[in-house]
Order: C-alpha cells, then structure tokens, then sequence
C-alpha cells in the first residue's frame, strides 16, 4: 500500500469524522450515510496506522468542536468555582463545630479540588448517545464499520472533557492552590495517581458502555443512565469524602468499583495510600478493567446474535 | 374555557402512564436519584454533627422544601420551558401561537410530566419524618401557611426556569445561562445561608431571591432568626413568588414579543 493511498484514506476518514461532529443532529442522518459510502469504498485498505490516526483525529474533532462555545465555557467556569465555593464553605462550618478530629481544613480543600478535577474528566454521555443510536437504528451502520464503537466514544469524550479540564480545570486548580496554599504532592505520587486515575476513567466509560448497550432491551437510555449516575454519587466518594461514611458502608464501597474511580485516585494524591495500598488498588482496577471488559463483550455477543436473527 | 386546559393536562398525563414498564423505571431512576443526595447528607451529618447550629432534620427539611418546589415547578414547567430552544428551532412554537388560547397556559398544559410524582411523594414523606422529630406539630393556620409557603417556592422556582429560558428567543442557545443562575445558583440552598459569606446571603435576598424558596420559610417552622433585615422575611415567600413569577410572565411576554416581530 502507497503512501498517497493512505493518506486519502486518512482524508476522507477526517472529513467524515467532521461531518460527524460538526454538524447538528438533524444534518446527522444525511451527512452520516454519505460519509458511510465514501467510507465503505475505503474499508478493505483500512490499515492498523491508519485506525489509530483516526482515533487521535476524532479526539481532535470534539476539542476543537469544544471551543466553539466561549460564553458557555465562561458560564461553566464560573459554575464550577461556585460549586467548589460551596463544598469549601460546607467544609468549613463542619470543621467549626468541632465534630471532626484527625482532619483538617487543607486536606478538605485539597479533595475537593481534586475531586471537581476527576469529576470533570469523568464526565459522558456514552451511555444516551449509544441509547440514540439504538433507536434512530443507527447501530446497523456501526456494525459494518471498520472503527470499535468502544474506543470512538471513548476517545470523542476524552477530548472533550480533556478540553475542559485544561482550559477551565488547571486554572481553578491553579488558582484554588495559590488562594488555599495548598500543597503539592511530590512526583512519584503525582505519576501513581495519574495511572490510577487513567484506570479510573476506563473503568467508570466501561461501565457506562456496557449501561449504553443495555437499551437494547430497555428501549430508554436516560433512566438506565440516571441509575448508574445515582450510584456512583453515593459510592464513588466524589461528593463526599469515603472516611465520613460508617465503616460498613465504607467496606461496602470497596466491592464495588466507584470508589476505585474517584475515592481511591485522589486519597493517593492526599498521600494517604502507602505504597503496599496503592499497589493494591491498581491490582484492583486492573481486575476490574478485566471484568468489565468481559462484560461488555458477553452483553455485545449477545446483542449481535439477536440482531443478526431478526435481520433477514 | 379552564376546562379545555384542563382535557389537555389530564391527557398529557395519562399518555405518560400508559407506557407502565417505562413509567416504573422512570420511578426508580428518579428515586434513586433524589435520594442519594438524602441518603449523603444524612451519612454526612450523622457522623459530623451540626452544621453551623442546624441539625440533621432541620437541614432535611430546608431540602424538602428545595426538592418539593422544585418537583411542583418542573411538573408544569420544565417539559416546556427546557426544550423551548427545540420548539422556536422546530417551529412547533408558531403553532402554538397560532392556536385561539392563551401561549403559555398551552404551553404548560401541553408539556406537564408526570415524571415528579415519585419526588412528591419521597419529599413529602422526609418533611413528615423531619417534623416529627423536630418535634413540631402545625396548627390549622400553619398547615395552610406551609400549602402557600410551597406555592410560593414553586412560584420562585417556576420564574427561575423561565427567565434563564426565554433568552432562547434571542440567542438560540441558552443552556449556559440557565446551568448558572438556576442550577448552580438553587445548590447554595442545600445547606443553611448561615454558612456561606454575607455576599451570598444578600445575593440570593435581593438580587435572585432564591433564598425565599427554603431558607427564609423553614425558619419559622422551627423557632429559627437568622435573617438579614427584618423578621418579616420569614413571612415573605408566597408574595415574593407571586411577584417574581409576575416579573418572568412579563419577560416571557417580551420574549414573544421580539419573537414575533422578527418573523416575516
């Protein structure tokens, strides 16, 4: 295969990447089956270089989409600040009364931060637009298409929510450490929480997929969606810190992977994990990276079988 | 003439219950959503204690407050008010104008969700829990006060949903003003005002009287004064939404306004 042959293919898959995301939902449906027969003349040349290009220029795509919005990124900036402002002033009139030893105000700052940080990467919609696809029938395109449905709406929610984090995230970050002074973990720490966390994200889109692929037989992907969201605020530790909640519960927590996705990545950051802890908890992840990776498998067998029954 | 408005509503709602599978797991979904914010501020405060001189049920009650009036004003005006940038874009809003009935009663009548019921029900229960162990019990006259204070709170609610929403006619897209001044602005009501810098306090009194909606009323239901003038405020809430929902009625007529004049 030529170099030139490669490239064109590389083209058209970026022109349809941006047919996918520029456009607006009701352009979606045209634009998409004119960039699927260009695309489908493309497949059988498709090289293993060529996918992975791709998926570096979809995460482009949705970045640069991102910006498009100025005032709602403005908006949003002043949205989050108020939201860490609130939790900040929450921490304080608990610290106040007193209740609450062998923590201190620094350490509540810090999580919170962090937390909006993590919270803002974990951000998706996975779950509902693979719910939309489902209904509008869509999906029958995605299973001709040489890209894994999986890893192109991992990577088109990355780059948005990567978008986020650096152009509003580090600067609340940056401004909340230089207002609180607070402190900054050495960077052995700071590299074992960026893994952990990146496990984190796997795991949490993963389970969110797996949610999206449900509609399948549910037919209604935003309640399915509120569930998992309802869930992960009450076990994954982002609202509230896991060491305010009764020990029982807290080991509950542990059997679940919520609290891996947020709880345990920044308790690392706060350097509370030793390093036999934090071992541990990325053995963990990588469990359930596995298993939900099993899931997700099963549950789309299952969905390729039936359709491939009811299509003539 | 209210009859008619009526008919639509009932349908509207009953078109919703039809579809039983889907209802029951809009229920769910629902409850589990609304109530893991419950169920983490009761993990919370059990184990820290009072927060700025407010106890566990106090601090339920002002989110009952929040959650009820919330769920009142989104059963009439969320459906329409949250899609109106699809209806001016899809043009289903000019039909509605084109009808011989008031816009915006239509516009209500026609979108009700029957999605809030279960929030009804939870927040209604956890407000009865929370009285009770507060130890307070209402008289006649207090019952119908909490009726016109939850009318009242709905009312502000109702007019924050709108006026963050009809920019819509202007700009298109407006999702950005309304995640500000009403969603991120309502979370400083989950806890006591008390807690947060006076700035706030005078903000959500003054400017956006957002505190009307739980801070202020609750506070008369258990013998509470923190209050930034006067001790009326604790009797403000029903006529600070009738005229806040007064302000945003005319503004979404203004809305109209501009809307149609810009039509060929």
């Amino acid at each position: 295969m030529n170099k030139n042959r490669l490239k064109q293919i590389l083209q058209t898959g970026n022109t349809m990447l941006q047919y996918l995301f520029l456009s607006y939902r009701e352009k979606f449906v045209q634009n998409i089956k004119k960039a699927v027969t260009d695309y489908d003349k493309m497949v059988p040349d498709i090289l293993n270089k060529g996918r992975k290009e791709m998926y570096w220029v979809l995460m482009k795509c949705c970045f640069r989409q991102q910006i498009q919005y100025k005032w709602n990124l403005l908006f949003q900036m002043i949205g989050d600040w108020l939201g860490i402002y609130i939790k900040i002033c929450i921490w304080q009139a608990i610290l106040n009364a007193g209740g609450i030893k062998n923590i201190n105000f620094e350490m509540m700052v810090s999580y919170s931060v962090i937390a909006a940080m993590v919270n803002g990467l974990l951000y998706s919609r996975i779950a509902e637009e693979l719910a939309d696809r489902f209904r509008t029938g869509m999906i029958a395109i995605d299973f001709i298409r040489p890209i894994s449905l999986k890893w192109y709406y991992f990577f088109g929610q990355l780059g948005e929510n990567l978008y986020h984090v650096l152009f509003e995230g580090f600067f609340i970050a940056a401004v909340s450490f230089l207002l609180w002074k607070l402190s900054v973990p050495g960077p052995e720490t700071v590299l074992i929480f960026l893994i952990s966390l990146c496990f984190g994200i796997i795991i949490l889109f993963s389970i969110q997929y797996a949610i999206g692929l449900l509609v399948f037989w549910m037919k209604d992907g935003t309640y399915t969606r509120m569930i998992a969201d309802a869930l992960f605020l009450l076990f994954s530790g982002i609202d509230i810190p896991l060491w305010f909640y009764p020990d029982w519960l807290k080991s509950f927590c542990d059997f679940l992977p919520f609290s891996y996705v947020a709880y345990k990545p920044i308790a690392i950051w706060l350097g509370m994990m030793e390093a036999k802890q934090w071992q541990k908890i990325l053995l963990i992840q990588l469990f359930w990276v596995l298993v939900l990776f099993i899931v997700e498998r099963l549950i789309w067998k299952r969905i390729q079988s039936s359709i491939e029954i009811q299509g003539g | 003439m209210f009859g008619l408005y009526g008919a639509f509503a009932k349908v509207v709602f009953l078109t919703q219950l039809e579809y039983r599978g889907q209802y029951i797991m809009r229920m769910i979904a629902k409850i589990l959503g609304w109530s893991s914010g419950f169920i983490l501020l009761v993990i919370l405060l059990k184990k820290v204690g009072p927060v700025a001189g407010w106890g566990l049920y106090e601090i339920l009650l002002l989110y009952t407050f929040d959650v009820l009036s919330y769920s009142i004003a989104g059963t009439f005006f969320m459906g329409g008010f949250g899609k109106l940038p699809r209806l001016i874009r899809s043009g289903e809003l000019d039909g509605i104008l084109t009808k011989p009935v008031n816009p915006l009663i239509y516009l209500i009548c026609t979108k009700v969700s029957a999605g809030y019921t279960s929030n009804y029900v939870m927040a209604g229960v956890i407000m009865g829990i929370s009285l009770h162990k507060l130890g307070v019990s209402l008289s006649f006259y207090q019952v119908i006060w909490l009726i016109l204070d939850i009318a009242g709170a709905s009312l502000i609610q109702a007019a924050g949903f709108m006026v963050t929403t009809v920019p819509a006619f202007w700009f298109m897209k407006s999702d950005g003003l309304y995640r500000l001044f009403y969603k991120n602005l309502t979370c400083f009501l989950q806890y006591p005002l008390t807690i947060y810098h006076g700035g706030i306090r005078f903000l959500l009194t003054f400017i956006l009287p957002y505190a009307f909606i739980n801070f202020y009323p609750v506070q008369l239901f258990i013998n509470k004064q923190e209050v930034m003038l006067s001790p009326l405020f604790l009797f403000l809430t029903p006529f600070v939404g009738a005229f806040v929902f007064f302000i945003a009625y005319r503004f979404w007529q203004k809305g109209l306004d501009a809307y149609q004049s810009t039509g060929s």
